[in-house]
């Protein structure tokens, strides 16, 4: 009997589409009908961030092709990533013909727009096509049903707020560019279902937005001298998480441990359980911290280790990950976390804790864990990091201590929302 | 060393020793289910032709399985055919498709990958008409729709 290809089964076909480029996805959707809904039942797991990139260096035949991927996954396209570095001048595609497929997407959740320049902010105009093109994709996402998730990054600031002000249903919102609080909060009161916030510069008391954004879960904001108080936060009811990007105070910041305080002051009310601090905390802001005992996850930066031994009174952390400004401490101060911390799950810290440290560590976890009801402790640090070998996880003892060689928490902040 | 009898769709029983067929997920899993010796497993599948070219495969690769977990395998989506698999994977387009969706069904991932990327190889970098041309395909688009496309394609 003669097999052909289209005996396979759908997973096998799709197993094939794993090893060829984008533009032979194009070329063997357009073969037959059968291979085009494969290619369309594989594009989340092929293409779960669909990425139109366009800049000086992009080849005008690998914009051709990606434009006709689109084109064939246009209805079912979930996440779209817009990354336009692109020079002003000839471009290889007409932009209403983008903006017209983008118009069309009718399952898009996530779009993530990015304008990059060599130039910096100086040296664009309003009118050249670059900043065209996003305007035109910014007023597009009106006509998309499902939209849920806006992340931008662009210099078309004001173009930015106006359209997101126009949009009703948006829950998760990045905008890496300056934007003035008054437009904030008519965001805020046209897209009531807001739950996350992403925000790098607010012109204004960013405070303001409290009462208008009742249903916010996460912030992400800088800490601005200019800014007078952030304490009216903590009356947010939702308010699940808070990252704080930077302070530009030298510690103690005053406005950081306001801040602290008026969650422990709500301490009945809040719904705060994870905290990401990205400047350094000294002693003093730290004694302030640990006030907020319901914390499950927090993150943070430490030049002194001592001010790990503080962390012992938040007993309900789950997750911990520390950087430390000084490398090879912390060892006896972990330690004590261990000891006190019972419920952890992550211990995540940027230093040189010896192979001696996760010998210790093990005869504390079998004191206090119990393996049958919990999860084994997730550990990383840099001084153990040999123990993980060429595998991504390797066990000391897997009912109680596995050593990861990455961790996630301590990377850098991205400007675009995760999933 | 344990021996298994595989029973093939085609009715002949083959012997092999049991470590060799451990590389197939689904052979292993039936073992795992079943208790008795001297039972005979059957692959209603699978013909005798094709199972005696996976267990060459299998012979050849059989000391690499050691220590590679599936994911791991999976992840290994990249990285060359080596001139043994090249010349054990160079055969007709029929027995190729086969070969796929026997290691599919036997639950063999670096089989599959191979066979896979192997097709993957054949139509790379071709169009629309020459990939009809060589897996023997009907274009089933009908003229506006390929119109259409042609016209997105500018």
């Amino acid at each position: 009997m003669e097999l052909n290809i289209l005996d396979l089964n759908d997973y096998c076909l799709g197993s094939v589409l794993k090893y060829l480029e984008l533009e032979d996805h194009v070329r063997f959707a357009q073969t037959c009908k059968r291979f085009e809904e494969v290619l369309r039942d594989w594009s989340p797991v092929l293409y779960p961030d669909f990425r139109v990139k366009r800049s000086h260096d992009t080849d005008p035949e690998e914009v051709k092709w990606q434009y006709q991927l689109l084109c064939i996954l246009r209805d079912i396209i979930k996440r779209l990533y817009l990354d336009i570095h692109q020079e002003d001048g000839e471009a290889p595609l007409s932009i209403d013909d983008l903006v017209g497929q983008i118009k069309d997407m009718d399952s898009l959740e996530y779009i993530a727009i990015n304008e990059g320049s060599m130039f910096g902010g100086l040296m664009l105009k309003s009118s050249t096509p670059r900043q065209q093109l996003i305007q035109k994709v910014l007023d597009a996402l009106e006509f998309i049903p499902n939209i849920k998730s806006v992340s931008v990054s662009s210099k078309t600031d004001i173009y930015t707020a106006c359209s997101l002000k126009r949009m009703n249903c948006l829950e998760k919102i990045s905008i890496d560019n300056k934007i003035s609080v008054d437009d904030l909060i008519e965001i805020c009161k046209s897209n009531t279902n807001l739950r996350v916030l992403w925000i790098r510069e607010v012109v204004g008391e960013l405070s303001d937005i409290v009462p208008h954004c009742q249903n916010l879960e996460e912030i992400s904001f800088p800490m601005f001298a200019s800014h007078k108080s952030y304490a009216r936060l903590a009356d947010l009811p939702k308010l699940r998480k808070v990252i704080i990007k930077s302070t530009n105070s030298t510690s103690p910041c005053a406005k950081l441990i306001e801040l602290f305080d008026a969650f422990a002051g709500k301490k009945q009310q809040t719904a705060l359980e994870s905290l990401m601090l990205f400047s350094f905390l000294d002693f003093d802001e730290t004694s302030k911290l640990i006030q907020l005992t319901s914390l499950k996850e927090l993150r943070c930066a430490f030049d002194d280790a001592r001010c790990i031994e503080l962390l012992t009174d938040l007993t309900e952390l789950e997750g911990l990950y520390i950087m430390l400004g000084r490398s090879a401490a912390g060892s006896k101060e972990c330690l004590n976390i261990l000891r006190s911390c019972q419920k952890l799950q992550r211990l995540h810290i940027n230093s040189n804790l010896s192979v001696e440290f996760t010998g210790k560590a093990l005869e504390v976890l079998r004191n206090v864990r119990i393996p049958e009801k919990q999860k084994p402790l997730q550990l990383y640090s840099t001084g153990v990091m040999h123990l993980c070998n060429d595998e991504d996880e390797k066990l000391i003892d897997n009912a109680f201590c596995i050593v990861v060689n990455q961790s996630e928490y301590l990377r850098a902040l991205p400007w675009r929302l995760p999933n | 060393m344990a021996v298994i009898k595989l029973l093939t769709s085609d009715n002949v029983i083959i012997e092999t020793e049991m470590d060799l067929i451990m590389c197939s997920g689904t052979i292993k899993g039936m073992l795992e289910s079943c208790s008795g010796d001297d039972e005979i497993v059957p692959l209603p599948k699978v013909r005798s032709a094709i199972l005696t070219k996976i267990l060459q495969w299998a012979q050849f690769h059989r000391y690499e399985f050691a220590d590679t977990t599936a994911e791991e395998e999976a992840e290994n989506v990249c990285g060359v055919i080596s001139p043994w698999d090249s010349d054990f994977i160079n055969v007709d387009m029929s027995t190729l498709v086969e070969l796929i969706e026997v290691a599919n069904f036997l639950n063999i991932q670096r089989l599959l990958q191979l066979a896979c990327k192997t097709a993957a190889n054949m139509i790379a970098g071709k169009t629309s008409e020459d990939m009809r041309k060589i897996l023997n395909i009907k274009n089933d688009l009908t003229f506006s729709e390929e119109a259409v496309m042609r016209k997105e394609s500018k």
